[in-house]
Order: C-alpha cells, then sequence, then structure tokens
C-alpha cells in the first residue's frame, strides 16, 4: 500500500510538465461534461417522478418539479405485493448472482489451464448454445417437463451458466502470474483449495465486477417472471413495475389505434389515463426500482482497487 | 478489518428496511383518490329463479365462469365485483367472472397456453384482429357457438346483432367468436330516424377548427379544399404563434380516422379499395384521386401549413396542442378535442366541426364519407368459448345475455337511473351526477365505480347502445342527417368485408404493404417540391408492385364476389 | 521423436483416464457448467427443427408436417429480412467502431484521476444507467424527445443548435444514432469496469519506474496500460464481433416505428413481430436459424484475425 501512496501523492514533488497539467485539467473538464450527461437524464425522471402526472404534459418540466405530489409513488408502491415481490427479488438475486459467479469462475478457472483434457470439446459446447437456442415454445416445453414451472428454481437453475462471464473470468485468470499457483501446489493443495483459497481472493475486482452484472441482470428480469411461474408469490418486482409499464403503454396504443365507433370508452379511459396513472407513475416506478440496487454498487465498488496483487506474491 | 459478512448483512437489512418503510408509507392514501368504498359483495340471486330481458328467459343461479383475457390488466382497482354494472349482472343472472389477465400485449402467454396443452378457462377474450383467432379456430380450441346455441340456447342467436352472423361467420359456416362495436345498421337507422333530431355527429371523419381562430377571422364559408387551403393561409399570417396550424391526427392506412382518406373521400373516393366499375377492387393508390388527395396534402405542407414537427408529433404530444388550442384546425374525430378538456363535459368546447370541403368540380352529394356507428364492422373483441369449458351452457346463456338490449346499455352507461337517464327524444345520457364525479376524480376512478365501458366486463358494445346515446345537447355537432349517409353504408360494408383477411401468407403480404405504406405516404407529403412529390409517389406504387401487391387485390377480389354472392350489393 | 508424434493422436480412452485419475479437481470445476449447458440450452434445440416444418400448436413440434426449405425460400424474397440484415449488420458495425474503444477509454480516463473519492464518484455515475432495465428506458424515452414538452429538444434550442424541436423517433436517419447513444449512455460504465478490472491487476512498479524515467502521463497510458490490458481488450473485442449480428432488441422493438422502420427494424425485432404477434413461429425460427449461422461465421472469422493480428490466444 505504501508504493501506491507515492504514486498517488507524489511527495517527491517531480516537477509536473505543463502538458501533464494540461491533460489532468483536460481529463477533468471530459469527464465533468461526461457527469452531467449521465446524471441529467435520471435527475429529469425524478423530478417527472414527484410532479402531477397532467401538469407534466402541458409543458416540458427540467429542473424542479412545479406541483409536487408524492401521488405517484404511493400509487406505484401501491401495486398488489409489493412487499413479498421485495423479499422475492432480493432472494432471487442473492442466491443467484452467489451460485452463477461461482460456476462461471470455477469453469472459467479450469478453462485456462490449456493442458486440460476435453478442452475443446468444453469450449465448443459452451459457445454453440451463444448463437443457437431452441426458441419460445421448446425452452418452455423444457420447464414444464422438468417440473421448474411455478418454483422458485426456475429464477436460479436456468441462468446458472453464462458463457460470457465465464470467458472474462478465463481471461482474468489467465493473467495471473504461474508462480502463484506453483507456491501453492508446492503445499500439495489440488486445484478447488487452490481456488478458494489462493485464486479467488486474488480476483477480487473481476469477481465484484461480474457479481454486479449479475445481480443487476437478475434484479431487472422480468420476463422468466410473466412465461414461468403463475403463483402470485413468486412475482419479483422487476415483474410488477413492467405491468405497470405495460399496462399504461397498451391503453396508449389502444388510442392510437383508435378502433371502434366514435364516443369510444377505450379512448376516454386512455384520455384519462394520460394523468397520473401513465407516465409519471411509471418514473416513479423506474426510480424505485433502481434504488435498491445502487445502495449496493458502493459496497462492491470497493473491490476494484489497485495493487492488491503485490503483497501476495511478494509475501 | 471488520468480518465482510456482517457488513452485508447490515446493507442488506437496512434496505429491507428502506423497502419496507416505503411500502408502508404508500399504504397511507393520499392524493385526489375518492375514498375507498367497503365493496359490498354482490348478492346472489335466488336460485332456480329466471329472469327475463329483451323478451328472453334467462337462469339466475350463481356459477362462475373463467376468462382469459389477452391483454394487460387496466390497473388497480378494475375487478369483477367492484364496479355497479358488474355486481348488477351478478345480482340479475348470477354470472361471476373469474379472470385472468395477460402482462403484455403481444399474446406470448396465449400462445404458451396452446402450445403447452393445458387446461383452457371458460372463456377466451382476445383482440379480435390477431393471427391467434385464426389459430383458435382453425386447430379446433375454440366451439362453435351456433352450434351450442342451438344444443343450450337457442335465443343467443335471436339476440345477436342483425347480420353479425353472415359477417362473421367462418367458410364452414359456423360462427366462432362474437364482435363487439358491430353495427346492426337496420335498427340503428331505425332508432335515429325514430328521434325528432335526425342528425348524427360527423363521426370518426370530421374537419373541426378551432373555434375561437375561426371567429376571429370572421367565421368564413369553407365548401372547398381550395377554401381550406386560403383559411389556413390566412390564419397563419394573422396569428404565427400557432405552430401547428393543421393536424392530422392519423396518417395510417386502414384506420377509420385516416387522414389521407378522408382527402381522398373529398374528392369522391371511398374507402381505401377501389372499383374502377369492372367488378374488380384495387387498392385506392391506383385511383387517380388518391394521387390529387397525397397532392393536397403536399400542397399544404410546401404552404407550411403542415410542418414536419406537427407529422413527428407522438399521441400524447398532439393531446397537448389540442389542450393548448395550439392549432387552426385537425381532421380526426370530432369529438376528440372536446373530449381531452377535463371531465369530457364541457358542452361548448373550442371545436367546431363542419361539412368535408369538396374538391373542385366534386359535389356534397357524392361525398361518401365513414360514418363508423352505421358502417362498423368492429370485432376488435372476439370472445370465445374453449372446448375445455365445463360450463357450455351458462357461458352461452350469458354471451346471449350481453347482447341483451339492458345488459348492452348497462355495459355502456352503468345502471339506468344512478348513471344514466332517458332524455326527451328518446335516447340515453349520463346523469350530472355521474359527470361531476368525474370531473372530480377522473374516467377511470368514474369507471371503476359506475361501470361505464369498464374493461372487466364491456366486451360486447354494441351498435344498439352506440345509437342511444342521444347528441342533443352532448356533442356539440350536429353535421349529417342520418338519411344523407345511409345509402353508401352498404358499399362500404362490402368493401370493409373484402378487407378481412383470414390467410397467413396474405396476411403477411398485407403487414409488408402495411409497412411501406406508413413510410412511403409520408415521403409524398413531406415532398420539397412537386417533381419530388411525383417521383415519391411513382416510388411508393412501384415498391408496392415490387411487393407483390396484386396477389394482394386478387384476395381482395375474390372476397368481394363471394360477399356479393351471398348478398352484400354495391349499391 | 517418433514416439512423441504418435503420442499426439488423440485417444480417448487415455485421455478420459487422465482426466478422472488426475485431472478430476479441474474437471470437476467444469461440471456444474457443463450440467447446466447440456440440460437448459441444448434440451431445448431440438425445437429449432420447427424451421422446417409447418408448426401447429395441435401438432406439436414433433407432428407437424415437414416442409423443408420452404420458409428460407420465402426469406430470400422477404424485403423485411433483407432490410432487418442491412441494419443489424450496419449498426452493429457502427456499435464496433464507436462503442468498442469508448468505455477503454473511459477506463483509461478514470486512471487518471488522483482522488480516490472523486474517482469512486465518476464511476458511480457512470455505471449507474446500467441498472436500469431496458423496458424503462424505452418507456421513459419518449418523454425525454417530445418536441413539446421533452428536456431534449429543450436543451437544443437552448444552445442554438436548432431552431425547431424535432421529433427524433419518427426521423428513421436519427434511429441509428439515438440507438447508439442510448447504448453508450447505458453501457459505458458496464463495460468501463472490466477494463478498470483488469487496470486494477497491473504492477505498479512498472509505473514507478516509468515516472523516474520520465514518461509523461500520456506516454505511460500508452507504453503500459494499453499493452497491458491488451489480452482483456482482445477477448472483449472478440466477444463483441460475436454478438455482431445481434443488435438491441429492447430499442429496436419498443421505439420501432412505421416512421422509423426503414432503420430501426432488425433481425431480432422482426423475428419477435413475425413470430409472436403474426403467429408465423416456423417463419421465425427460419429466420432466426439465419440469424444464428451468420453470427456463428462472423465470431469465427473475428477469433481468426484476433489470432492472426495479436500474440494473444483467440478463444479457440
Amino acid at each position: 500500500m505504501t508504493k501506491l501512496s507515492i504514486f498517488k501523492r507524489n511527495p517527491n514533488k517531480i516537477k509536473q510538465r505543463p502538458s501533464e497539467a494540461i491533460f489532468g485539467a483536460a481529463v477533468m473538464v471530459s469527464l465533468v461534461i461526461l457527469m452531467i450527461f449521465f446524471i441529467y437524464p435520471f435527475y429529469n425522471c425524478i423530478v417527472l417522478s414527484f410532479n402531477d402526472g397532467r401538469d407534466a404534459t402541458r409543458e416540458g418540466l427540467f429542473f424542479l418539479p412545479r406541483v409536487f405530489t408524492m401521488d405517484n409513488y404511493s400509487r406505484a408502491l401501491r401495486a398488489e405485493g409489493f412487499g413479498m415481490a421485495a423479499v422475492m427479488s432480493v432472494l432471487r438475486t442473492g442466491i443467484a448472482t452467489t451460485l452463477s459467479v461461482m460456476v462461471c469462475s470455477m469453469f472459467g478457472y479450469a478453462m485456462s489451464k490449456n493442458h486440460l483434457r476435453f478442452r475443446k470439446l468444453y469450449m465448443t459446447l459452451a459457445m454453440i448454445p451463444m448463437f443457437f437456442s431452441g426458441g419460445m415454445i421448446p425452452s418452455f416445453l423444457l420447464i414444464r417437463n422438468i417440473g421448474l414451472y411455478n418454483n422458485f428454481l426456475v429464477y436460479i437453475l436456468p441462468g446458472l451458466f453464462s458463457m460470457f462471464y465465464a470467458i472474462i473470468f478465463m481471461g482474468s485468470f489467465r493473467e495471473i502470474p504461474a508462480s502463484l499457483e506453483e507456491s501453492a501446489m508446492l503445499d500439495g493443495a489440488n486445484h478447488v483449495t487452490l481456488f478458494y483459497r489462493i485464486i479467488l481472493p486474488v480476483s477480487k475486482p473481476v469477481i465484484a465486477a461480474i457479481s454486479i452484472f449479475t445481480a443487476v441482470g437478475h434484479w431487472n428480469s422480468w420476463m422468466d417472471t410473466m412465461l414461468y411461474t403463475r403463483k402470485e408469490g413468486l412475482n419479483t418486482l422487476a415483474y410488477l413495475f413492467s405491468k405497470v409499464i405495460f399496462s399504461a403503454q397498451y391503453l396508449q396504443s389502444l388510442v392510437e389505434s383508435n378502433e371502434g365507433g366514435s364516443g369510444g370508452g377505450a379512448a376516454q379511459i386512455a384520455a384519462e389515463m394520460r394523468g397520473a396513472t401513465s407516465t409519471s407513475i411509471m418514473v416513479a416506478a423506474m426510480v424505485l426500482a433502481t434504488v435498491p440496487i445502487t445502495l449496493i454498487y458502493p459496497f462492491f465498488q470497493k473491490h476494484f482497487t489497485k495493487g492488491v496483487m503485490i503483497g501476495s506474491i511478494k509475501g | 478489518m471488520r468480518n465482510p459478512i456482517t457488513r452485508v448483512k447490515k446493507i442488506a437489512a437496512l434496505i429491507m428496511c428502506l423497502l419496507l418503510v416505503a411500502a408502508a408509507a404508500g399504504c397511507n392514501g393520499d392524493g385526489t383518490t375518492p375514498p375507498v368504498e367497503g365493496g359490498t359483495p354482490a348478492q346472489e340471486a335466488p336460485a332456480g329463479g329466471t329472469v327475463t330481458l329483451s323478451g328472453v328467459e334467462f337462469s339466475t343461479d350463481p356459477v362462475t365462469l373463467t376468462a382469459y383475457i389477452d391483454w394487460p390488466h387496466s390497473g388497480e382497482g378494475y375487478g369483477w365485483g367492484q364496479d355497479m354494472v358488474s355486481q348488477w349482472i351478478t345480482e340479475t343472472v348470477g354470472v361471476t367472472i373469474d379472470a385472468t389477465h395477460a402482462t403484455t400485449a403481444t399474446g406470448e402467454e396465449l400462445n404458451l397456453m396452446l402450445a403447452s396443452g393445458e387446461k383452457l378457462p371458460d372463456l377466451i377474450v382476445t383482440n379480435g384482429f390477431g393471427t391467434i383467432v385464426n389459430n383458435l379456430i382453425r386447430q379446433g380450441y375454440v366451439l362453435p357457438l351456433d352450434e351450442v346455441a342451438k344444443e343450450y340456447f337457442p335465443a343467443f342467436l335471436d339476440l345477436l346483432p342483425g347480420g353479425l352472423y353472415e359477417v362473421f361467420q367462418e367458410d364452414d359456416g359456423h360462427l366462432y367468436r362474437t364482435a363487439d362495436w358491430f353495427a346492426d345498421s337496420e335498427r340503428i337507422l331505425e332508432l335515429v330516424n325514430s328521434r325528432e333530431d335526425k342528425a348524427i355527429s360527423g363521426g370518426d371523419q370530421t374537419l373541426c377548427l378551432n373555434k375561437k381562430y375561426y371567429e376571429q377571422m370572421g367565421s368564413p364559408e369553407i365548401n372547398t379544399l381550395d377554401d381550406l387551403r386560403q383559411y389556413l393561409l390566412d390564419c397563419r399570417e394573422k396569428f404565427p404563434e400557432v405552430t401547428s396550424p393543421f393536424m392530422p391526427m392519423r396518417l395510417m392506412w386502414d384506420q377509420a380516422t385516416d387522414t389521407i382518406n378522408f382527402i381522398y373521400r373529398c374528392y369522391g373516393g371511398q374507402s381505401w379499395l377501389w372499383d374502377d366499375g369492372s367488378n374488380t377492387l384495387q387498392l385506392c393508390l391506383r385511383d387517380p384521386r388518391y394521387k390529387e388527395a397525397m397532392r393536397f396534402l403536399n400542397t399544404l405542407y410546401q404552404d407550411g401549413s403542415l410542418t414536419d414537427t406537427t407529422l413527428g408529433m407522438s399521441t400524447e404530444d398532439q393531446w397537448t396542442a389540442l389542450e393548448t388550442a395550439n392549432l387552426f384546425a385537425y381532421v380526426g374525430q370530432d369529438w376528440e378535442w372536446f373530449s381531452k378538456i377535463v371531465g369530457g363535459s364541457e358542452l361548448s368546447g373550442p371545436v367546431l366541426p363542419v361539412l368535408a370541403p369538396m374538391a373542385e368540380g366534386v359535389s356534397r352529394d357524392d361525398l361518401k364519407l365513414r360514418y363508423n356507428d352505421i358502417a362498423n364492422l368492429g370485432g376488435n373483441t372476439a370472445v370465445f368459448i374453449s372446448k375445455d369449458s365445463e360450463n357450455v351452457a351458462r357461458a352461452i346463456e350469458y354471451l346471449a345475455f350481453e347482447y341483451s338490449d339492458e345488459a348492452a346499455l348497462n355495459n355502456r352507461f352503468g345502471l339506468e337511473g344512478v348513471a344514466f337517464e332517458y332524455v326527451e327524444d328518446g335516447g340515453v345520457r349520463w346523469m350530472q351526477s355521474l359527470l361531476d364525479y368525474q370531473n372530480e376524480f377522473g374516467w377511470s376512478e368514474m369507471s371503476k365505480k359506475y361501470g361505464p365501458n369498464n374493461q372487466t366486463h364491456s366486451w360486447f358494445t354494441t351498435g344498439y347502445s352506440m345509437a342511444m346515446e342521444s347528441p342533443t345537447g352532448i356533442y356539440p355537432v350536429k353535421l349529417y342527417n342520418a338519411n344523407l349517409v345511409a345509402p353508401y353504408l352498404k358499399n362500404e360494408r362490402l368493401f370493409d368485408l373484402s378487407k378481412t383477411i383470414k390467410d397467413d401468407d396474405v396476411r403477411m403480404k398485407y403487414d409488408q404493404f402495411m409497412q411501406l405504406t406508413g413510410e412511403a405516404q409520408i415521403a409524398i407529403i413531406t415532398a420539397d417540391d412537386d417533381a419530388e412529390f411525383e417521383a415519391e409517389f411513382a416510388n411508393f406504387v412501384s415498391q408496392a408492385e415490387a411487393l407483390d401487391i396484386k396477389s394482394l387485390e386478387d384476395y381482395y377480389t375474390a372476397n368481394y364476389i363471394k360477399w356479393q354472392g351471398r348478398g352484400f350489393t354495391a349499391e | 521423436m517418433k514416439k512423441e508424434k504418435k503420442a499426439n493422436k488423440f485417444n480417448l480412452k487415455e485421455n478420459l483416464k487422465y482426466a478422472v485419475v488426475r485431472q478430476w479437481d479441474l474437471q470437476l470445476m467444469v461440471l456444474p457448467a457443463i450440467i447446466v449447458l447440456i440440460i437448459f440450452a441444448y434440451g431445448p434445440m431440438p425445437g429449432i427443427i420447427i424451421a422446417f416444418k409447418d408448426y401447429t400448436f395441435n401438432k406439436g413440434i414433433f407432428g407437424s408436417d415437414w416442409v423443408g426449405l420452404k420458409h428460407f425460400r420465402s426469406i430470400l424474397t422477404d424485403i423485411f429480412v433483407h432490410r432487418s440484415l442491412f441494419n443489424s449488420v450496419g449498426l452493429s458495425l457502427f456499435r464496433m467502431a464507436l462503442l468498442f474503444p469508448a468505455p477503454i477509454i473511459l477506463a483509461l480516463l478514470f486512471n487518471e484521476v488522483r482522488s480516490s473519492k472523486l474517482r469512486r464518484f465518476f464511476q458511480t455515475v457512470s455505471y449507474y444507467p446500467y441498472f436500469v432495465s431496458w423496458a424503462v428506458v424505452c418507456a421513459v424515452v419518449p418523454i425525454w424527445t417530445s418536441t413539446q414538452t421533452g428536456w431534449v429538444n429543450a436543451f437544443l434550442q437552448t444552445i442554438g443548435l436548432i431552431k425547431e424541436p424535432i421529433s427524433f423517433l419518427s426521423e428513421a436517419n436519427m434511429f441509428w444514432g439515438i440507438t447508439l447513444m442510448l447504448e453508450l449512455w447505458k453501457g459505458i460504465g458496464f463495460s468501463a469496469i472490466i477494463y478498470i478490472a483488469a487496470i486494477s491487476g497491473i504492477d505498479q512498479e512498472q509505473y514507478e519506474a516509468a515516472i523516474i524515467d520520465g514518461a509523461s502521463r500520456f506516454q505511460r497510458i500508452r507504453l503500459i496500460t494499453i499493452p497491458s490490458i491488451a489480452g482483456t481488450i482482445s477477448l472483449l473485442f472478440i466477444l463483441q464481433i460475436s454478438g455482431i449480428i445481434g443488435g438491441n432488441f429492447d430499442v429496436s422493438y419498443m421505439l420501432g416505428n412505421p416512421s422509423n422502420a426503414s432503420r430501426s427494424m432488425i433481425l431480432q425485432s422482426y423475428t419477435y413481430d413475425v413470430g409472436l404477434l403474426d403467429g408465423r413461429f416456423s417463419y421465425a425460427a427460419a429466420v432466426g436459424l439465419l440469424t444464428s449461422i451468420t453470427g456463428m461465421i462472423l465470431l469465427l472469422g473475428g477469433n481468426f484475425i484476433v489470432k492472426r493480428l495479436t500474440k494473444h490466444s483467440g478463444l479457440f
């Protein structure tokens, strides 16, 4: 850690060339501008979510809500089964992410060894499904025939392995110097213990990264809930919010196609729906749906630190 | 270093607390929502009894019918037994509908249900125009309603709106589905004619002017398309702050409110098909008058009265424009604007519908407007009885019940004396108490309580109920005399029938053609000069021919001849 | 020498023995993944044959009639497939050119920020859009780009870039730009993290040595950072190429409309439309099959290129 600090604080006061200073400034400026573009759309959505729906359609809202209301949030939260869905989302994401990272990293580690027998076979076996899939109906029939329909495990098992992440693990494990492994093997460890005791702790950045990716994927996944479950108790937050969004969009599309005679009720419903029910609730749902995961992120981010490797080799 | 696991636990606990707090906070209702009434459980009618409606006896035994509804749920509070009408249905004929909704509008779940061989519910309710309809029928998942009726409840066939059976029967002679918004033309005309006031509104295809500006301009006569063009130019000069001078509400082939089609009819055209006299059908793009209609719109574009921004507006944007009166004229439904005003009960909205302006040399007598209430084939919603149903007798009885006049009226308006009342001319109108409620809480709250057009049960909106709505004093419009509109309506219906596609490959052709029209028509209208207009139009035609629309036209012609053979005439 | 050459021939028994006895730990680590793959990835695969049949529900997958190459022949004349292919490939090429370097640059920029607190703040912000699902984003984009009330138009008008509000979603020519920008906004943080993770594994001594030698920041990036993560870069490059026939389904499906269809239709959204909305499952399966095969060819090609151009081994 001490070596890092030298790099950062520059106590030896090596004179910075002017080009360095300009470079540094340019970096900061471009990053700040970029950040604005990242943040503003969200800020806009937050403002919209706190504003009355009907009023929002009159004129644009940019910096502050005009007609403040908590109505959108209370309506989004009143979606039936919200509490249970929250629990289900957390459970699902937690369990699926942990198991999935384990499976993918183990696979990636083993595959990073060129002397693994049948390596090419495994590789081909894993790559083919990246392109070919049976399709929606055959997948559905399979899930049913195995007995995963309406079962919590349908959230965990099918998604356990992702070749994309496995490849990333593979690549990062390859970068680990062989010396690390040799020193452990000398002590008589097999690959599994080696993996859990040494490789994983050293690969914290990659694991943190893949964990977060997997977690977000599971958190936002709603289509499997729709297709493979029927019990209300298995609903996830993502699914609930998607339902809200689709209801609003559906009514919108009714108006746009406008079948049916004059004075049609459906069109009137939609005309009314453009009030608090449609876009502003959607936006509130969007904000709500992203809050939990962003709370977790900083926790993972700590692990993207530098120089983790140095201690373990020298030590 | 602290044990990382406890940290995880702490954070997870924190998150759970936050979520629970938020959920609890959300439980306290606030804002403009009506006080929640404890839902009074629907009283069940005495068993073994009957009730008579529209001269037909219905059983009153309680029964629950399961239904799968192939569109997303309309939102919180819409459920059977919540509103007055569904309560009335349960009290009157004992039926309760236990419905499951789809999550998306694309039909995944229904397709999977069929593919997996799951047991189907009693009723299946879908969009009447999707290919799922053909699949359900052809692959034997649904029962023929006429057969079922003959066996269990023959009165069903009597209660069906006149003409529905003939129009919706399959080629094997059976009727498999119900249809809503179907216009029983004869009966409707009878009703309208029995009223003193025989005028009807402009319907789906009306030219509407912004009253405010129109009066300031001195209320000039707009009898021809040239008058309209000039009017727009004059208005823009005087009121340059208006950014959407002319607004076509919809530019979509085969849509009743399509603006291009409206203009085409101002040239004497009709529908989207064209019979040049040889008893064959061609797509209207072959008709020179269609090209002239496009040319007119392009002229407006070149004038600057029809802007790119307007053409690119989403529906939300259009409503904003209507609400802020940011236009001089639009073509669409006459009630479109005034219904966007709060509560939709403003009687004197800023809209002034006018008679359709004719093209040069075309007389108003040759005008064939599409008046949907009388011409509409409807069928937006199809209700089927599935082959797995164990309540077939009660199911068909329920379908018949929904077509009775009483049920039709109640589904559309709510309950008599509470939601609607009869007025002088023999029609019905919503009561002020309902309108006040709607003004305060909005349409969907009103529908949840009183039941009009409540998606939970109003799948059968009939032409009769449409015609019963008294236009007197409600709509600020009284444009056409019903008798004027009637004669060519049969022709319209014949064209509509010819356009119905049952073959999947032809359907694909049609979808491709629809894709083409969406882009091509815009390209033609937004041509910057006449040369480009000609080029774009020619491009449209050649692209259409590359798509082989000839096969589409042949299919239509075959239908044309078939339906003429079944007694639908082209007068 | 001859004996060694003979030993190169693959002997199944020998290899199995070796695998089970000497490599049991490694093989065990591969096992869970393989099991999951076989069940869930290969299990439904026989369903692909519906591309060669006329699938109907009541006859099922195996009972439906064979039609051979009928659907593939229809594809040849289907202008929408041609257009979708054009859009899919065109978008992917632009995606490779623009969206592939971007996260690398961003990761490098982050790396140059001295204060770790600030760096974490930037990272968090850049990654935030990834958390939102595409469904929500696509539902919100029409609001942002609305000509009457959207902030995009308001912003562009305020800084004087445009006079009249533009209806972005109705302009076909803008669609590619919109998709790419949305993907950039949403995904740049995602990809940057992978590079950040890779950069964090670089030996710090190299930097210190370079500073002492007087290398500028720019030089340090060029000569140390980039080469050190070259392996990660080439890996991700191959993975991206494999998705080249892909595209963003959600954006095309939800933001596509008749006005921009000539540019928004991609193979996935067209397949979905045809399969579900039109109920023509067999035809959709045929289009899907074609898509997959093309993607596979491109992957092999990309792998070959990477192997040739760099020292790093490709996937195969």
